[in-house]
């Protein structure tokens, strides 16, 4: 209905729906007229076509790789040095004499926690970033002048980035595995459940871009919300030393779910709540995700903070 | 008014009169300290907030096991390293950020044109780093009371080795800030310098827990006094002599006040 509406108010009197004659002349109506009017929704990225077009994906993918691409080596020295700090820190303060619950190493535990950390910190940078870098240069209009979908679009700023979060949080992995064993793995999950919680802190990237006009929203999102939800639960604490209440509240919050999930994958070790398990958890975040992606989708298809 | 290439005229004129312009110094100091005070929710409460984050989820992932460290709780042992953490980053983050915006906006002119001369010029933006650094070292530590026994031995040496962090930490701010040309670069000192000298400077851990190789190295680290004394401060006890590490300290800090009025008199980086 929406592309006829935007239709309409470029060719008025062409089309025959109901509040055609409303829109055409413009002049005043009456109340009994009124209620024939339809409510105009302008949309920013109406609908031409219903199939997405792998070439204008592809290429606004491409472009939006370009942005680290240029400078990987840079992007994955940054988390490999915090991560082998952390490490050393973890390894010089407690080292082998701590036991958690279920006798795993110190650094085992905290090791699931040092990818998620990359990978929710290396996910959140660049949709948000991108977009409001691209809103304040004025650039921003390169992509509205485009014909692209409102998905497409959401599509073409998360998934560059989710491959870019899941590469480093592999490389962490990687160094983590070189500097502590790491128990049985569970690829096939950990590669879902990476690449679903990936995806969901993608989605509120993009929300956050759409929203942030200034720098400062963007890091206050970051900062307030983001590092301590990611931080508490559990990256580098087991559920048991937690006072009563947290415990039992935690293993249902989406972030604790993400964190467990990536200590199952790589250790077999989970804390999840028992009508969960690690699979419950991984869908739930599927389902977060989802949702926060169709939000995101209609927010750029409405233009929301996007045009003027 | 003379516009001169000639880097002796231009130096003159800054130096034109032999007297300190202390209002000039003092708008300078002004702007700085507004520069972040009027943001005060990325500069002051979200380092206060990432520095409680640290607190409450090391003291959970460490202190259960470590319980203690030289008798203390292990969050208590933490504490003063991690206000004195907050201190470093916060004033590194100051100046540096003040350097390269300036250098990358262009408004670097607005340093350089008005008759401020070198000293007035790392005075200023020193003193700048050095009231956000103690700005959020107090924030922080105010915060903790609320979580964590504070309990201040000797206050001399917590006041002397805050005041002397803030201050090197502006300085390397200042000269990171200078040398760097792009965030990019600003970001690499900040990742590969800063931060692993800071967490690697004993505090979270004990330096005496160190392998022998390592714990000669942590004392060449400057920053391994600065928490060691400030430490000192707060419970009384450390690894190292605090007064041996506060003339290591200031003997750094000459050197880097130095470095840096070298740097604003030959205009490296910032004139043409």
């Amino acid at each position: 209905m929406s592309a006829d509406e935007s239709a309409e108010l470029i060719a008025p009197g062409t089309g025959g729906s109901t509040g055609s004659e409303a829109h055409g002349s413009g002049a005043q109506r009456s109340g009994a007229h009124r209620s024939g009017t339809q409510k105009v929704e302008t949309v920013l990225f109406p609908e031409r076509r219903s199939f997405w077009n792998p070439l204008i994906l592809s290429s606004l993918m491409r472009k939006e790789s370009q942005r680290f691409v240029s400078e990987w080596h840079e992007m994955l020295l940054g988390p490999l040095v915090t991560t082998g700090l952390f490490l050393m820190i973890f390894e010089v303060a407690a080292g082998n004499r701590v036991q958690l619950a279920d006798s795993i190493p110190l650094l085992t535990f905290v090791s699931a926690g040092l990818i998620s950390i990359t990978i929710v910190h290396g996910a959140y940078m660049f949709p948000a970033a991108s977009l409001i870098m691209k809103r304040m240069d004025g650039s921003i209009s390169d992509d509205l002048m485009s014909p692209v979908l409102a998905g497409e679009f959401v599509a073409g700023h998360c998934i560059p980035n989710i491959a870019s979060a899941l590469v480093t949080g592999l490389v962490v992995g990687l160094v983590c595995w070189a500097t502590t064993p790491l128990g049985p793995f569970s690829p096939v999950f950990l590669l879902i459940h990476v690449v679903v919680g990936a995806t969901m802190v993608s989605a509120i990237s993009l929300i956050v871009g759409l929203w942030a006009d200034k720098w400062d929203k963007f890091a206050a999102v970051e900062g307030f919300f983001l590092w301590p939800l990611t931080f508490l639960s559990g990256a580098f604490y087991s559920l048991a030393q937690l006072p009563e209440m947290f415990a039992t509240v935690l293993p249902y919050t989406p972030f604790f779910m993400l964190v467990d999930g990536i200590r199952f994958g790589t250790t077999g070790y989970s804390e999840a709540a028992p009508l969960l398990g690690p699979w419950g958890g991984t869908a739930i975040l599927a389902v977060l995700s989802a949702f926060l992606l169709v939000w995101g989708r209609a927010l750029v298809r409405r233009g929301y903070k996007l045009k003027a | 008014m003379e516009f001169s290439n000639d880097k002796q005229v231009i130096d003159g004129l800054a130096d034109t009169s032999n007297e300190a312009n202390w209002h000039g110094l003092w708008t300078l100091y002004s702007k700085e300290v507004r520069r972040f005070a009027t943001v005060y929710t990325q500069t002051i409460l979200a380092p206060a907030v990432t520095t409680l984050l640290f607190l409450a989820v090391f003291t959970l992932a460490l202190g259960g096991a470590v319980r203690e460290v030289w008798g203390l709780p292990f969050a208590t042992f933490i504490a003063p390293g991690l206000i004195m953490m907050s201190i470093m980053q916060n004033a590194f983050a100051n100046t540096s950020s003040s350097m390269t915006i300036s250098k990358v906006q262009g408004n670097i002119v607005d340093i350089l044109m008005p008759p401020l001369s070198p000293r007035e010029l790392t005075i200023g933006f020193a003193l700048g780093g050095m009231t956000r650094g103690i700005c959020v070292g107090l924030f922080v530590a105010i915060a903790m009371m609320f979580f964590v026994e504070i309990r201040i031995a000797e206050p001399l040496f917590v006041i002397l080795f805050g005041a002397a962090a803030a201050l090197m930490l502006s300085l390397f701010g200042l000269i990171g800030g200078i040398w760097a040309d792009k965030f990019d670069h600003l970001a690499a000192v900040t990742n590969f310098v800063i931060t692993p000298l800071t967490f690697l400077s004993g505090t979270f851990y004990s330096v005496d827990r160190l392998p022998e190789n390592w714990y000669a190295l942590a004392h060449f680290n400057p920053f391994f006094y600065l928490i060691d004394g400030f430490r000192h401060g707060f419970l009384g006890q450390s690894d190292s002599d605090p007064w041996m590490g506060f003339a290591i300290v200031m003997g750094v800090n000459v050197a880097l006040w130095a470095l840096t009025h070298r740097l604003f008199v030959s205009g490296y980086k910032l004139k043409a």
